[in-house]
Formats: structure tokens, C-alpha cells, sequence
């Protein structure tokens, strides 16, 4: 055991000698000739780095080098992702996106970047689950009754996300628009801090990728619905808000690099990241966090992506409009 | 009763296993060996740690593992504190108060000791009772919402400020200070960037660590240049390496205070280790017969803020395994350890991977037993850095800052900030403020905006909520005895003087 | 708090000799008012809810008193020393190396720093200087780059 580990030490020791040698930039056909780096704008520990770090590990054997991921977070991914957009685009340097990046642009902040335009879309992963979980014992059976007594009285019931301008926020103040149930936001720290929230009673309803899996399967946590356009496989019972007619954005996951990129280049990250969506160590990771593998190439990421922004952007006015 | 000690049973039975063993080991020592490297602490090392688990065999290693990098670095922390006024996490501010002052009159050697006598017996008290009462415990952890959070942070902020020996006025400026600072980056609840002053690297807050690092260490070592050269850091006084009879007598009830109040601490979501240390502190100035003492080197001051912050390191482990709420940084980065080895923490862990919990738990015993073994033979070493003269010492220092601080998370403007914290830590140094209430109440401030404005969402706009539950009362009433009390003593020992 | 008085006296021109305490209160009622300021244009209580200035503007008005308190001639004899020059020395190569790390790398600055800092602040002969400072730069590459694998840039134009 202890040799085994001093092997995978010692490797990555060599690995990062490796990096030190960089050799001169080669020609495109022999990309890559060293190690690629992948950004995660995110803190290590959240589903963005795992499932990230897992996606890296079945790419690199593809691609024949070591990617090592480099998480740069802070403001809301927007120094990772600045720092992204500026990296030479040559393939050496890549990085993970999520919804948050442009999410930021469609409450109308200051990026220091283009959200959309200053980057190479290579691939796509997968959807975060998004669902609206009560208490088992909350009076609520379904998210019609929840719907129902928003509009009998407004701003009685409380709910957490994981924050002001989360897909997780945006997802409910859709709802409440087009229902016209009156709930009251109560942002919590994250997604790690809706769960003792709803726990302790402080909230009567989360909007939150999966933390409440576990209590789900324990009984504990009744999930009235999820944000996916179908059901998901894992709680086949579970009416997704698309069927039930509401309108919902998705948490996206893909892989991104500067713009400019050499076509053959992004080709071939494409190529070896969404083959890698196969691997099982990826798949499992996907199945830990409850999130959905999808498949997309890199010029229907940047569509998705651009009628996200769209769609996001119109809510946003649409809540300013009504007051909130 | 009988369960838990069955299952406690087949825990260190899985501990044993010689690979286990092994795993305890390497991460007691990694983890040692970065809570004493200024900057990089438990949480980059984790993270950086993490791929490796996709293989290091067993799941159960992986974690046995990172959770001994954990308890590890608590025990580290304190080294550089103690020695050279240099937090190597945050936890270990409190120790700087009164160690760096105990190793400047020869006493290192017991400060040391002390501090890993108390990790260890604190980490054994957490861990028994992890064992016990942990799961009942983190279930009525979460009652404590935003009111009684806001209530706490209050104390705690209180609490900072009496922190200084001297005039309270200069105290409460600090701490007022250190809840600004606090506050820069973007606000949570509205999603707008607050006091960042327009600079992109401020809208996720100012860096805690490197802000400690400049204002306790480099402000420490800038104070030291105005001296006369050729002194060292300290002095060259070591004197006896073992805690003497009195010590011990001071130290006990310390230590047994200390685990207590950071077990309990170390089990709210969002509490952790440094509000735990804090606390320690302050009970043990006021229940000693000897509070005067404190700043100068007291070692209550180092043995009872050591064993809490130790305690709460471990005790956080309730609420990451039995609910699945990580409550600080740490516990989130293993929180993904155990993702990436498809355990889902939560109320199922019991169920569906006791070998896990209860292979960790008892990897935790054998873990804190193998670092006292560690620590106490190191503590004759680590003074001996104190004869290292200061010419070599502190250039090495401030390089060894900087390359931790980029560390953390590989960004230039944390380096910025180490300097300039290390600026206005000279400043305060040579202006006799105490840095302490600023670095705690920064750390606080983040509670105290966001469980205020989540309380008053949840009220309606009433400030009653804060004094109609009962504990958020009880900790409010006990902030005030403090604040009067504060007052009081001032007033008496200020006219007694003049 | 006594023993604080083991400052020398000042041999400095007068525009630092200014006290650390009158210093420090200034800092406080800078911070106080510009964060105050900012606090009051975010906007205490923004839709009928607390908003995000409200403990910002709260705290600066405290800190504002508090600092026009502090900021008094000194009281007590240790609250009279002045600011001395080698800590000013060392603050400004500080900031050089700072500014230096991004675009020199790891490596260059970090021996060039500490070569400075022995040769101005502590009169090392320059060998000794160099190969401490060498030896400081190593051993901090081998525990943080190698040991620890912390992806930092070495030598001058690596990112």
C-alpha cells in the first residue's frame, strides 16, 4: 500500500516536471504534446470540481497527457473565468463552465470578459438536478397544494437556495411569475446551507441541486418536483416542472476553452471528452452527485448556452418588473 | 450504549489493518507538517490530495487519510504560533496571544507540550463523544438558525473585543475594523458587490489567511527589525522543554474546558474551530484567579484554546457524517473525498457504510495517539528553530509566506494582501494594539451579516425574534453580563490607578 | 505594556515620524468613511428589507466615533514612539518582491529578495546572502511546487 502510494507521488512529481519542460508549441497535428491544464473556477469539494476532476481523469488517457486541474475560485467564477478568456488559445489551457458564469451577466453585473463570445465551446457533461424538496411532514403532498397555499397567503411560506441569482433562485421566482404564488426567498450559503436550513425548520420549502438525495432515500425529505424538461431516471415518481407546464433553466455543466482556438485542436479535445463521458469512473461520480450525463458538441453548447443567457435575461426583467 | 461500543469494536478492527495503519500515519504526519508551513493549510492540502483518493485503494484509507490531514494540522497550527507569532491557520490566532509571549520568556518548551497534550486529550474527548451523543447531538445542532447564529457571532464579537488587555475603547475599534474588512466581497443575499471598492479580486472577500499571516507574522517580524540587529526573533533563553508542576495544576481544567466548549462549538453548521478557541479563551481569563496574567503568557491561555479548536476540529465530523452537512471548508473538501468514493454522508451512512464511520472514528483514536507520539519528541526540535539567528530567520519567513500564501489558491493579488496586512500589522504592533479582536471579529462578520438579515427576513423585519427564542435570549443576555461586566472592571482597575 | 518603551528615539524626517497610534486612529476613520459612505449608497434597507448596507453603515458609524476618540495626543508614554526606518525598508522591498512575483516567477525574485534583505537590513556579506537566500528559494520550490504539487509559475514568462 505504502509503495503503491509513493508510485502515484512519484508520478506526479514527474508529471509536474513535465510541466516545467515545456517544449516549444507544436504543430497543431501533434497536439497535445504536454500537459493541458483545466481551470475550475470553483473552490476544490463542489460538484463542478468533482465531476470536473473525474471528466479530467478519462480524458487525459485518451489524449495521451496529464490534465491537471487548477481550481481558481472566487467572485462567483468570475476570476477563473477571466483568467480563462485570457490564456493563450492554444489548447494547452481549458476549463470547466457552469450556469453561474453567464448567469451573472443576466442580472445585468459587470463582467470583465464576454460571457458567451470569449470563449471555444469543446463539449458538453451534464445537467445538475434541480428539485424542490419539503419536510415529510409538511402539510404539502404535491407542488400544486405548495402552489396553492402561495396564493392564499403570500408570503407566508419561506424558502432557501443556495443564493441571490442562483439557478436554483431563478428556477423559483419562474415558478411564483407564472403561478402567481407569493413565497419568500430566503438566500442560505450555498447549496451546503439550504439543508440544515430546511432541517431546522428555518425554510419550508428548498429549490437545490441534490444535497437532499440522501434524506429523500431516508424518507425524511418529501421531493415535489425536479427541474429537468422529463422526469429523471432516478426518481422516475417525481413530475418534472416541465410537464407540469412551468418553465425551468437549467444547471449546465461543459467544457470551454479561450476563444480563438485552432479548429483541429478543439476538435480533438472534443473528441477525447466526449468519448470520456463513457468512462465508469466518470459515470459514477455523475450518479454520486445525482447529475444527468449528456451528451452535446461544441457548437451546440455555445446555442444552449446563448438561449440560456436569453431566457435568463428575460426573467430577470420580468421579476424587476414585478417588484422584486 | 452496548451497539455503539460493538460497533466501535469492529471499527478498530478495521483501523488496525496494517494499510490503514499506514494511511493514519501519512496523513498525521502530512497534516503535521502543513498546519506548521505558514499558508497552506488543511483545506489546500486536501484538495490538492484529492485525485489521489480516485486510487489509493480502499475507500476507507482514502478518508482515514484526509481526516488525519485534518486533526494533523490542528495539531501543526499551533507550532508556528507559538514560536514566531505566525498563525499557520486561522484557528491558531488565539494560541499567539498568550504562546508567542511564553516562548519569548523561554518557556516554547511547555507552550509546545501543553498544546499537544491538549490536542490529544481534547481530540479523545471529541472523539468519545463523536461516539456517544454525536448523532443526537448534530440532530439538535440545526435548531440553531439564523437568530441564534446572529446571537453567537454577537458574543463572539463581544468577546473579541475585551480579547486586548488594554483600554476596551482601542479593542472595540479593532473588532469594529475587522467586521468591516469582513464585509468586502460580494453581499450573498442580493448577489451586489459590497465595499469591493471596484477591484474584481475583491468581490470574493478579502483572503483570511494571508490577512492573518501579514498582520500576526510579518507584522511580527517588522517589529522585530526596529530592535537591534543581530537579535534573534526571540530570545535565546529555551529553558525546560516539559510543562512544570504548576503548569500541569493551570493547564488541566483548561484543557477539559476546552474540549467541552469546542466539541459542542465544533457540531453547529457553520460554527467550527476558531469561534470554539475564542470562546476557550475568554471563559478561561475569567475564570482564572490570575486574569491579568493573560496576554503575558499565561498557559491556560494556550492549553485551553488549543484543546478547543481541536476538539471542534473533530466534533465537525458529526454533522459531515450523520447528516451530510459539511459545516466549514474542510469538512466540505471531504465531503467531496467521500463523493468521489460513491458514499453518500448522510443519515444512510450509519446504514449502508458502517465500515466507513466506524473504521474513521477509530482511525481517529489510533490518529491522535500516533501525533502526541509525534508531536512531544518534536517539540526539543521545533525550539531549536528559536537559535536560528534572526538575520537568516526572517527573510526565510517572509519568503515562506509567500510562496504558502500563493499557494492557497495560486492568486497574486493574496500576496498583495499578505504585504499590506504585514504593513498595518507593524503599525498596530508599534501602536500597542492587539491584532487579535480584528482577525476574530473579520472572521465573524460574515455570520453575524447574513444570520441578521436572514433573521429579520424570517421575522418579518422584528428584531423580537432574536429575544423570543429562547437560546438566541440566552446567548444575548450572556453577551450583555458580559459587556457590563467589561465596563465594570475597567472602570474599578482605572480608578484604582489613577 | 511597560516594557514597549524600548523604541529608540526618532532620527527621522518628520513626514513619517507621525505616531503609529495617531496613524492607526487615522486608518480607522479613513475606513469608517469611505466604507460608510459605500454602505450608505448600497442602501440600508432596499424593497422594505434590510438591505446590504445596513451592517456596514451601522458598524462604520461606530468605528468613526471610536477612531475620533482614539485619535487624541498620546496618553501614556508608549503610545509616543515613532515609526523607525529599518522597518520601512523592509516594507518597501516587501512590496518590490510583490510586484516582481507575477512577472519574474518563483525563482529570480524570491533570491534576488532575500539577497537585498540580508545584504540592506542585516549587513550579511554578500556570499553568505546569496547562498542562504538560494537555499530558502530551493527548499521553498521542492516542499510547495514538488512536494505538494501547488501549480506556480517558476521562471519568467511561464503562466
Amino acid at each position: 500500500m505504502k509503495s503503491m502510494l509513493g508510485f502515484r507521488l512519484g508520478v506526479a512529481a514527474l508529471a509536474c516536471a513535465g510541466f516545467l519542460a515545456h517544449g516549444p508549441a507544436g504543430a497543431q497535428d501533434k497536439f497535445p504534446e504536454r500537459p493541458i491544464t483545466m481551470i475550475v473556477p470553483w473552490g476544490p469539494g463542489g460538484s463542478t470540481d468533482v465531476s470536473g476532476r473525474a471528466l479530467a481523469k478519462a480524458a487525459e488517457a485518451l489524449l495521451g497527457q496529464p490534465i491537471v486541474v487548477v481550481n481558481k475560485p472566487g467572485a462567483s467564477t468570475m476570476i477563473g473565468m477571466g483568467e480563462l478568456a485570457n490564456a493563450k488559445p492554444d489548447g494547452y489551457t481549458i476549463g470547466t463552465l457552469s450556469s453561474t458564469s453567464y448567469m451573472l451577466k443576466a442580472q445585468g453585473r459587470q463582467l470583465p470578459y464576454d460571457a458567451v463570445e470569449a470563449f471555444s465551446y469543446i463539449s458538453y457533461y451534464g445537467d445538475n438536478l434541480i428539485g424542490i424538496a419539503v419536510l415529510a411532514d409538511a402539510p404539502w403532498k404535491s407542488l400544486a397544494e405548495l402552489i396553492a397555499d402561495g396564493k392564499a397567503h403570500p408570503g407566508k411560506i419561506k424558502y432557501g437556495t443556495a443564493g441571490v441569482g442562483s439557478t436554483q433562485h431563478l428556477t423559483t421566482e419562474a415558478l411564483m411569475l407564472s403561478s402567481g404564488a407569493k413565497f419568500v426567498h430566503i438566500p442560505q450559503k450555498g447549496s451546503a446551507g439550504s439543508m440544515p436550513a430546511l432541517l431546522g425548520k428555518h425554510v419550508d420549502f428548498i429549490t437545490e441541486v441534490s444535497v437532499w438525495a440522501p434524506f429523500v432515500a431516508e424518507g425524511k425529505v418529501r421531493l415535489l418536483a425536479v427541474s429537468t424538461p422529463k422526469r429523471t431516471q432516478a426518481y422516475p415518481d417525481v413530475p418534472s416542472l416541465g410537464e407540469l407546464g412551468y418553465n425551468s433553466r437549467r444547471s449546465l455543466q461543459a467544457i470551454i476553452g479561450p476563444a480563438g482556438m485552432p479548429e483541429p485542436v478543439r476538435l480533438k479535445l472534443e473528441g477525447a471528452f466526449r468519448k470520456a463521458l463513457d468512462n465508469e469512473g466518470f459515470r459514477n461520480a455523475m450518479k454520486t452527485l445525482h447529475m444527468e450525463v449528456i451528451d452535446l458538441a461544441g457548437p451546440d453548447v455555445k446555442k444552449l448556452v446563448q438561449s440560456e443567457l436569453q431566457h435568463a435575461t428575460e426573467l430577470v426583467q420580468r421579476m424587476k418588473a414585478a417588484g422584486n | 450504549m452496548s451497539s455503539a461500543f460493538d460497533m466501535l469494536l469492529y471499527g478498530f478492527s478495521l483501523a488496525f489493518q496494517p494499510e490503514n495503519l499506514i494511511f493514519a500515519l501519512i496523513g498525521s504526519v502530512l497534516g503535521t507538517f502543513v498546519g506548521v508551513l505558514p499558508g497552506l493549510g488543511p483545506v489546500a492540502t486536501i484538495a490538492v490530495l484529492l485525485p489521489l483518493t480516485y486510487q489509493a485503494g480502499s475507500p476507507l484509507g482514502s478518508i482515514i487519510m484526509l481526516s488525519a490531514i485534518y486533526y494533523g494540522a490542528m495539531y501543526g497550527g499551533s507550532t508556528t504560533s507559538i514560536l514566531m507569532r505566525l498563525p499557520g491557520e486561522a484557528a491558531s490566532v488565539i494560541t499567539c496571544l498568550d504562546g508567542y509571549e511564553m516562548a519569548k520568556q523561554g518557556r516554547a518548551g511547555p507552550a509546545l507540550a501543553i498544546a499537544a497534550i491538549g490536542s490529544f486529550v481534547a481530540g479523545t474527548v471529541a472523539i468519545v463523544g463523536l461516539t456517544f451523543v454525536g448523532p443526537a447531538f448534530a440532530n439538535a445542532a440545526v435548531d440553531f438558525g439564523p437568530p441564534e447564529m446572529f446571537s453567537l457571532a454577537l458574543l463572539g464579537v463581544v468577546l473579541c473585543a475585551s480579547l486586548s488587555g488594554g483600554p476596551p475603547l482601542r479593542g472595540i475599534a479593532m473588532a469594529l475594523a475587522g467586521i468591516l474588512l469582513g464585509l468586502v466581497g460580494v453581499d450573498l443575499m442580493t448577489g451586489v458587490e459590497r465595499l469591493s471598492m471596484g477591484s474584481i479580486n475583491l468581490t470574493g472577500g478579502i483572503e483570511l489567511v494571508p490577512m492573518l499571516m501579514g498582520l500576526f507574522g510579518l507584522g511580527e517580524v517588522f517589529h522585530n527589525l526596529s530592535k537591534q540587529d543581530g537579535a534573534t526573533l526571540l530570545t535565546t533563553k529555551i529553558g525546560k522543554l516539559m510543562p512544570t508542576r504548576r503548569d500541569w495544576r493551570e493547564s488541566i481544567p483548561a484543557i477539559g474546558r476546552g474540549s467541552v466548549v469546542g466539541f459542542l462549538i465544533g457540531l453547529l453548521p457553520g460554527g467550527g474551530a476558531i469561534l470554539g478557541s475564542l470562546l476557550s479563551y475568554t471563559m478561561e481569563k475569567r475564570v482564572s484567579a490570575h486574569p491579568e496574567r493573560f496576554g503575558k503568557g499565561a498557559i491556560a491561555g494556550v492549553a485551553g484554546p488549543e484543546s478547543a479548536n481541536n476538539a471542534a476540529a473533530t466534533s465537525s465530523f458529526v454533522p459531515l457524517l450523520t447528516l451530510g452537512l459539511p459545516g466549514n471548508a474542510v469538512t466540505a473538501v471531504l465531503f467531496a473525498g467521500l463523493l468521489i468514493q460513491n458514499i453518500q454522508p448522510g443519515p444512510m451512512m450509519l446504514v449502508q457504510h458502517a465500515d466507513i464511520f466506524w473504521g474513521v472514528i477509530a482511525s481517529m483514536y489510533v490518529g491522535n495517539m500516533m501525533l502526541l507520539v509525534l508531536n512531544l519528541p518534536l517539540v526539543g526540535l521545533w525550539v531549536q528553530l528559536l537559535r536560528v539567528p534572526f538575520w537568516l530567520l526572517a527573510p526565510a519567513i517572509v519568503m515562506v509566506s509567500v510562496f504558502g500564501t500563493y499557494s492557497l489558491r495560486n492568486n497574486w493579488f493574496d500576496v498583495g494582501v499578505l504585504l499590506v496586512s504585514g504593513g498595518v500589522g507593524y503599525l498596530f504592533r508599534a501602536a500597542a494594539y492587539e491584532a487579535a479582536p480584528m482577525a476574530m471579529a473579520f472572521i465573524l462578520a460574515d455570520i453575524l451579516d447574513t444570520s441578521l438579515r436572514q433573521a429579520l427576513l424570517m421575522s418579518d423585519h422584528s428584531l423580537g425574534i432574536f429575544f423570543t427564542r429562547p437560546r438566541s435570549g440566552v446567548i444575548l443576555a450572556i453577551a450583555a453580563v458580559v459587556v457590563v461586566s467589561q465596563l465594570y472592571s475597567y472602570h474599578r482597575r482605572h480608578r484604582r490607578t489613577s | 505594556m511597560r516594557a514597549r518603551t524600548a523604541y529608540r528615539s526618532s532620527k527621522l524626517s518628520p513626514w513619517y515620524a507621525l505616531a503609529p497610534g495617531r496613524l492607526v486612529a487615522g486608518m480607522f476613520m479613513t475606513l469608517a468613511l469611505v466604507f460608510g459612505a459605500a454602505s450608505w449608497k448600497l442602501g440600508y434597507w432596499v424593497h422594505g428589507e434590510p438591505g446590504p448596507g445596513l451592517l456596514p453603515l451601522g458598524t462604520s458609524l461606530l468605528l468613526a466615533v471610536c477612531a475620533a476618540f482614539l485619535y487624541g495626543p498620546p496618553r501614556e508614554p508608549e503610545e509616543a514612539v515613532v515609526l523607525e526606518r529599518l522597518p520601512l525598508v523592509a516594507f518597501a522591498l516587501l512590496c518590490a518582491y510583490g510586484l516582481a512575483l507575477p512577472w519574474g516567477g518563483m525563482v529570480l525574485p524570491s533570491v534576488i529578495f532575500g539577497v537585498l534583505w540580508m545584504r540592506l537590513l542585516h549587513q550579511r556579506p554578500f556570499l553568505v546572502s546569496l547562498i542562504v537566500s538560494a537555499l530558502v528559494t530551493g527548499a521553498g520550490t521542492l516542499m510547495f511546487k514538488v512536494l505538494l504539487k501547488v501549480p506556480m509559475s517558476l521562471w519568467p514568462g511561464m503562466s
